[in-house]
């Protein structure tokens, strides 16, 4: 027991940090001054949370020792991996919103406690091992959101982006609950070791249910990541919602879910690859993929609005990271044919989360006086007043379109690369779009640079949010995009190292008896088998031999 | 004694940065003088050392003649199976780029001081001209695709940035920005290309092992189709920068810049990038006949459409444009051709002529206060002794007169053109094991595979690809007859410009007349020293004597041996000379024409040929209408599409059916947008439903 | 046998008949008469629940949903006070007709599916030793604080995150700077529509 506490460290660091931000909030001196307190002690939780994560990683919890309760949570190299990443988007989301948050006049105590207990949502949520773990976590997140986003409620937008993106996210809650429930119905267990022991030796007469359940999965986390036609909620949610709360979805949303979403298709469904699922899941995810990036890119590109303009441009990179998702390679350990999805998609994720975390920090400066001076026209002449600002925002919005040596040039650079490794350059018609797309998109990312530096300045004085931690958040954002672009190796590295773990060591070990010269014979022995087999508690496998 | 210069080679590329740096940062608190010095030197310092690494190859070249420099200065990104590194490579082809880029970039610098010194931007200025003598060093000097292509776009960017250079000027910030967007897309391709050799390559782009992947057949990289594939999207980026049909658009535009900006990046380097690429990948192109046929032809028409364009153009720089477009398209025909050396030739020797010419047309635009059109020019020859002298060297030798550098390397590429043909055994011998697997799969498909019938169908596929490629020879007669035009065409317009400037009598007012002065002494030295080399620099390539003084050809050949390995055919004295002979009479006919209409300036006879044949003078005035064609066809219709989906029915209906009441249409755009988008969740939701819908009909 | 199943028939048209009557007129007009019709609706729905011997499941759906959540609903109902000219009269425009003609798409798929899903599939003797605890209080208990212990701490971050959250967004202390002069719901619905198509133009 106490050993799977210590397994879930940093999640119980957000937790904690959430909890004692709602508990001591009351006690602090009255005013809203000293709530900025709260930004920089959540962040340092946050960056506790990653520092935890980072020594799990070095210690190198392996095996079997990586699950958690049951085979509920896992502690396992992906898991940590996003767990680091979702709690740094929750840090810089910390750090840039104290000043920001009391100028639009909702100043609260509350607000980072919704923030910590979101990112808590997220972390638990890439490091669920079962669906109904992953729901619950989902739903923790979600609903700390929806509070976010209408936070402001002084704004009538707030409110009705608050209300909208519950309404809507329910829908999706209610398909992912609907699809888990055939998950379950075809496995007989909940913990993704058991979905995937239970598909690998599926009878084709399941194959009915197995698609029902992964039509309605897939809706659901396709709907979380805003890929067309799902994407409909997102440009309003994002431009009611407060600026940082807007950074913090775009990012911390997207790293989750897709963090989520990897794990789900590769650890749960398609073991083997997802031809494995003989279900067009993949032609779906490409072809979803291209529609997505495709309808982002051209709807940006006629965006006034800096924060609509970047809730496109979102849904635009939803679609170059749902083209990741297709790209797998063989499993390192279990050899073929099981796969596990490349480093791609985590690398580009931090890529992504970065810049959007820059980006949306630099508007937060525009909040001064319960105002959101976000269209284009807004933003001239912030090269001159507001320098460090204006430079952070092009660097960020640099790296959004891909453009070296930024972050984001090699997030692009390393995904189309994987996705043309796959199966002979079966998806080079789906790299070409995709870069026909970074070139269509640089156009309105650098209209952004160019209204900051060269247009005229407005003569109207304007005043903007400066404060210390909301500078250190768009300095650290804009050091990381630049030193990772310059020596992008090493974080590569770590994406990939990531990505190859998606499997627990238990799930590992439960399907090594399964392949071999003789493994149809044992599939079809352990098909055979009756009821007990899959129904044997996750949390002492007995089928296991010694490897 | 031999030493190893490998260590100059980062010195070489960074010096040019720091000066960048430092003009850049401290540049407004400088003096002009210290801006001067700190560019010039650097840029100098630059020269001296690729000088030194020069002699050192040389050197070296004695006891290995393969030998080459290499640098690793940094490993990029080392994960999993592929990387990059920030490597230099310094062999014989970089070698010439080297002493070009580095040295008509000095002596451009040194023209700048005596340009620039009234204008107050002059830090800024020589900032952006040390970054694009860095970014065009790290392109000639980079050891793989990856560092290449950084300083392509790095020089990119620098063009935009010089282009755009008086950006208070809205055209020019234009033409800035379609240097960009034509850059871009030809930088599609080349990013294609090299993600496709990245995925085929075994992760790496580094040239050293691209050429042993390509010279050897065991590997993923031997199907013909693939390889063409890639060739040809390498090409669409070389199209790109080389400003060749149908991306050429932008360069007549960029001329917008300051003159030397356009003599260094428009003429001399930047522009020659895709040749130097195409060059530097030889071994890749020579294994696809059919793409190097595409790249001849693509070379030879836009040869032919620039000369035309440049006999009625009427701004010095205009004519001086299309003449560029017009040399690149020889450099292309050559590299096409297989005539890497030839090309390469034309690329350094055209570095000097056109440099002296632009940077003699920026004289006399100097001289003139800023008057660009040549019908307002005339009988400067007096005037401005030292321009008139070396712009006329420079003309002879672009004209391809003997025994000026030009004649030389045109005739080089003329001839090689005739003479080669590819050596169709040694491809089909490399493609040997992809068309066994053609053919296996053939044969399984008859469900009889023995091995007699195998044999028999690879030999069927061989012979269908041979004789695929043999038919392609009658294209490089073709391309042979295009270029002889378009050298004739070169040696009227050439002259037209020259005797329209120079020759007659003065048609502007008197008031510039008086105050046009000659060239200052930086202006001055630039153009002599450039117009030396015009003269003189053919003489290291001659044929003469079965090619035993031709030390360019015979310095390239290490890097260009796979590529010369995989062609065939060999120059004849007769035919060698008989190419000469043609070339010579070819242009002193242009010549001749020229002085005969223009000697005394714009003259009746032209006036009438003009009236006599409007619609040609009209299409060659403008330009073909290709811009209005890209306008009309791709420009607006692109527009169109991104003003987000719903006003491409407007466009359509207004522009093509051209049906009044866009009224209507506006309504029923608005609506579809808010049908799109109308901020009610029962819409937002219907989308989900439709999304569902969808996976619903695949996946149940 | 038969009898289960008949019992199955009466309960699951009481299901579908009380839904239906919730939402279509003459009872859905009236939003206290829609909330009688889903109390019917969920004890139907928990006379399933003890159907297939899910005995705590079926006390919960009464006791929780019955109970204690549809007090709320008649209460938020009740303090909204709607008159009749407040309600929208359902109104049949495109929208209305894509998502229905999808919707029923999509209805039919999952019901052919799982028609042919359920084709042959053996069902389970809930009286055999295995099952014989299925669904009892004891056993649902052991479940949430063995097998589903982290789930279930789980659920109380979630509850207490939106209870917070409820707290938050209905906190009355707001000082109200900005306060939008018209208080139409659609006020950002036509702004939303306005940078779609102006930036057109």
């Amino acid at each position: 027991m106490l050993h799977d506490l210590a397994l879930t460290t940093p999640l119980l660091i957000l937790l904690f940090a959430g909890l004692f931000t709602l508990v001591v909030d009351p006690f602090l001196p009255a005013g809203d001054q000293s709530r900025r307190f709260w930004g920089p002690f959540n962040a340092a939780m946050s960056a506790a949370a990653i520092v935890a994560a980072a020594l799990m990683w070095k210690s190198g919890h392996h095996e079997m020792q990586t699950v958690a309760f049951g085979a509920h949570l896992s502690a396992s190299t992906y898991s940590l991996f996003f767990v680091s990443l979702v709690s740094l988007v929750g840090m810089m989301t910390h750090l840039s919103s104290p000043k920001y948050m009391l100028e639009q006049g909702v100043g609260y105590g509350e607000y980072f406690a919704m923030v910590s207990f979101a990112t808590f949502g997220m972390a638990t949520m890439v490091s669920a091992e079962s669906v109904i773990t992953l729901f619950i976590s989902l739903e923790i997140m979600s609903m700390a959101i929806y509070v976010l986003v209408a936070f402001k409620r002084t704004s009538i937008a707030s409110v009705e982006a608050g209300m909208k993106y519950f309404i809507m996210g329910s829908v999706a809650s209610a398909l992912l609950l609907y699809g888990m429930a055939f998950l379950y119905g075809l496995s007989g267990g909940t913990t993704f070791v058991e979905i995937q022991r239970a598909l690998v030796t599926a009878k084709p007469d399941q194959a009915v249910w197995l698609g029902l359940a992964v039509l309605l999965t897939l809706a659901a986390f396709l709907f979380k990541v805003a890929a067309v036609p799902f994407h409909m909620w997102a440009p309003d949610a994002y431009e009611g919602a407060p600026t940082t709360v807007t950074g913090f979805m775009a990012s911390g949303v997207k790293v989750a879910a897709f963090g989520a979403l990897l794990k789900i298709l590769y650890a749960a469904l398609a073991g083997q690859g997802m031809d494995d699922l003989h279900l067009p899941v993949a032609a779906i995810l490409s072809t979803v993929a291209l529609v997505t990036m495709t309808v982002g890119n051209l709807l940006a590109l006629v965006q006034k609005n800096v924060k609509r303009m970047l809730a496109y441009s979102a849904i635009a990179h939803a679609g170059y990271l749902l083209l990741g998702t297709v790209a797998s390679t063989v499993d390192p350990v279990l050899g073929a044919p099981y796969a596990v999805p490349g480093g791609a998609v985590p690398f580009y994720l931090i890529g992504y989360s970065l810049a959007s975390l820059a980006g949306f920090a630099a508007l937060a400066s525009l909040g001064k006086n319960g105002e959101e001076l976000t269209t284009e026209h807004q933003l001239a002449g912030l090269g001159r007043r507001y320098p460090f600002a204006g430079a952070v925002l092009s660097l960020a919005m640099l790296s959004l379109a891909g453009v070296p040596p930024t972050l984001g040039f090699f997030g692009k650079l390393e995904l189309l690369r994987e996705v043309l490794a796959v199966d002979n350059a079966k998806y080079l018609p789906h790299a070409i779009i995709l870069v026909l797309n970074s070139v269509v998109s640089a156009y309105y990312y650098l209209r952004v640079t160019v209204y900051v530096y060269m247009r005229p300045e407005p003569k109207v004085e304007r005043e903007y949010v400066t404060e210390p931690s909301l500078t250190w958040a768009m300095g650290l954002a804009a050091a990381a995009i630049l030193a990772i672009g310059v020596m992008p190796g090493k974080a590569i590295n770590v994406a990939t190292l990531s990505a190859h773990a998606v499997r627990t060591g238990i799930a590992t070990k439960n399907l090594v008896h399964l392949r071999g010269p003789d493994a149809p014979a044992k599939v079809a022995e352990v098909a055979a088998a009756p009821q007990e087999a899959p129904a044997a508690p996750v949390a002492e496998p007995a089928v296991i031999p010694q490897p | 004694m031999t030493y190893n210069p490998s260590a100059l080679l980062p010195v070489i590329v960074l010096l040019p940065l720091l000066g960048a740096l430092f003009n850049g940062l401290l540049g407004s608190r400088l003096s002009r003088q210290t801006v001067y010095a700190i560019s010039n030197t650097t840029v100098l310092a630059s020269f001296l050392l690729s000088v030194m690494v020069f002699l050192g190859l040389r050197g070296a070249m004695v006891t290995a003649p393969d030998a080459a420099f290499r640098y690793t200065l940094y490993e990029w990104i080392a994960a999993g199976s592929y990387k990059f590194e920030i490597a230099f490579l310094a062999d014989q082809l970089s070698a010439v780029m080297l002493l070009v880029v580095t040295g008509v970039g000095f002596l451009v610098h040194l023209y700048s001081t005596g340009y620039m010194h009234e204008d107050p931007g002059y830090a800024r200025y020589f900032s952006y001209l040390n970054l694009f003598i860095f970014s065009m060093l790290m392109l000639v000097l980079g050891k793989n695709l990856a560092m290449l292509f950084i300083g392509w776009e790095g020089v990119g960017a620098c063009s935009y940035l010089l282009i755009g250079f008086w950006f208070k000027d809205m055209d020019k910030a234009a033409a800035g920005q379609k240097a960009f967007i034509v850059n871009r897309i030809g930088d599609v391709g080349f990013l294609a290309a090299m993600m496709l050799l990245l995925a085929y390559g075994n992760g790496s782009v580094d040239f050293d092992h691209l050429r042993v992947v390509f010279s050897d057949s065991a590997h993923m990289l031997d199907h013909a189709p693939t390889v063409t594939l890639i060739a040809l999207l390498l090409f669409v980026g070389a199209a790109g920068k080389s400003a060749q049909i149908p991306l050429y658009i932008w360069l007549p535009d960029a001329m917008a810049g300051p003159t030397p900006v356009s003599a260094l990046i428009h003429a001399a380097t930047m522009v020659t990038a895709g040749v130097y690429m195409i060059a530097r990948m030889n071994f890749l192109f020579a294994l696809t006949p059919h793409a190097m046929t595409v790249v001849m032809m693509v070379g030879a028409t836009t040869a032919l459409v620039a000369a035309s364009i440049g006999l009625v153009q009427n701004d010095i720089k205009k004519v001086l444009a299309y003449s560029t477009v017009s040399q690149l398209g020889f450099m292309i025909v050559a590299v096409g051709a297989g005539a890497y050396a030839a090309g390469v030739f034309h690329l350094m020797t055209h570095a000097f002529f056109k440099g002296a010419l632009f940077l003699g047309a920026g004289a006399v635009i100097h001289a003139l206060h800023h008057e660009q059109d040549i019908r307002k020019m005339g009988g400067l020859k007096k005037k401005l002794p030292i321009i008139h002298w070396t712009f006329l060297i420079s003309c002879i030798a672009i004209a391809g007169l003997p025994p000026l550098a030009g004649f030389f390397s045109k005739d080089a590429i003329l001839a090689e053109t005739l003479a080669f043909r590819p050596n169709t055994e040694k491809i089909a011998t490399y493609y040997g094991e992809s068309f066994e697997r053609q053919a296996r799969v053939k044969v399984m498909a008859d469900k009889a595979p023995d091995q007699a019938k195998l044999a028999v169908a690879v030999k069927a596929e061989r012979d269908a690809y041979v004789k695929s490629v043999e038919d392609l020879a009658i294209w490089r007669k073709v391309a042979f007859a295009l270029c002889l035009l378009a050298a004739f065409m070169t040696a009227f317009y050439m002259f037209r410009l020259y005797f329209l400037t120079f020759s007659g009598d003065y048609r502007g007012d008197h008031h510039t007349w008086d105050h046009a002065h000659d060239a200052p002494w930086p202006m001055a030295t630039a153009l002599v020293l450039l117009a030396f080399l015009s003269f003189v620099g053919g003489w290291v390539g001659t044929p003469f004597f079965h090619n035993q003084f031709n030390f360019f050809f015979h310095w390239l050949e290490p890097v260009l041996a796979r590529g010369e390995e995989l062609l065939d055919g060999h120059m004849t004295p007769a035919l060698e000379y008989g190419l000469m002979a043609a070339s010579t009479v070819v242009a002193a006919l242009g010549v001749t024409l020229a002085w005969w209409m223009y000697r005394k300036g714009p003259s009746e006879l032209g006036a009438n040929l003009a009236n006599r044949m409007s619609f040609i003078y009209d299409a060659l005035l403008n330009k073909y209408y290709v811009d209005e064609f890209y306008d009309r066809v791709v420009v607006r219709p692109l527009r169109a599409v991104s003003q987000a989906a719903f006003q491409v029915i407007d466009r359509i209906i207004v522009d093509l059916v051209m049906v009044r009441g866009p009224g209507y249409v506006l309504l029923g755009v608005s609506h579809a947008g808010r049908l799109l988008q109308n901020g009610e969740v029962q819409t937002y939701l219907v989308g989900v439903v439709l999304g569902i819908a969808l996976l619903a009909y695949y996946l149940v | 046998m038969p009898t289960e199943l008949l019992v199955f028939y009466v309960l699951a048209a009481g299901v579908v008949l009380s839904t239906a009557a919730m939402l279509l007129p003459p009872m859905g007009r009236n939003p206290i008469h829609s909330a009688i019709a889903l109390i019917v609706s969920f004890f139907f729905l928990a006379g399933i629940y003890a159907l297939l011997s899910a005995h705590l499941l079926a006390a919960v759906q009464i006791i929780v949903y019955a109970g204690a959540v549809m007090v709320l609903f008649t209460f938020v109902i009740m303090l909204l006070n709607l008159t009749p000219d407040q309600i929208r009269e359902p109104r049949i425009t495109a929208t209305t007709l894509i998502g229905s003609g999808l919707g029923l798409f999509v209805f039919g798929k999952l019901l052919s599916a799982l028609a042919l899903a359920s084709n042959g599939a053996k069902s389970v003797d809930l009286n055999d030793g295995t099952h014989a605890t299925f669904g009892s209080v004891t056993e649902v208990g052991r479940m949430l604080y063995t097998t589903f212990l982290v789930p279930f701490e789980l659920v109380s971050v979630l509850l207490l995150v939106a209870a917070v959250g409820a707290v938050v967004l209905a906190k009355r202390s707001l000082k109200y700077k900005d306060r939008p002069k018209k208080e139409a719901p659609a006020a950002h619905a036509v702004a939303a529509t306005d940078h779609d198509t102006h930036a057109a133009h």
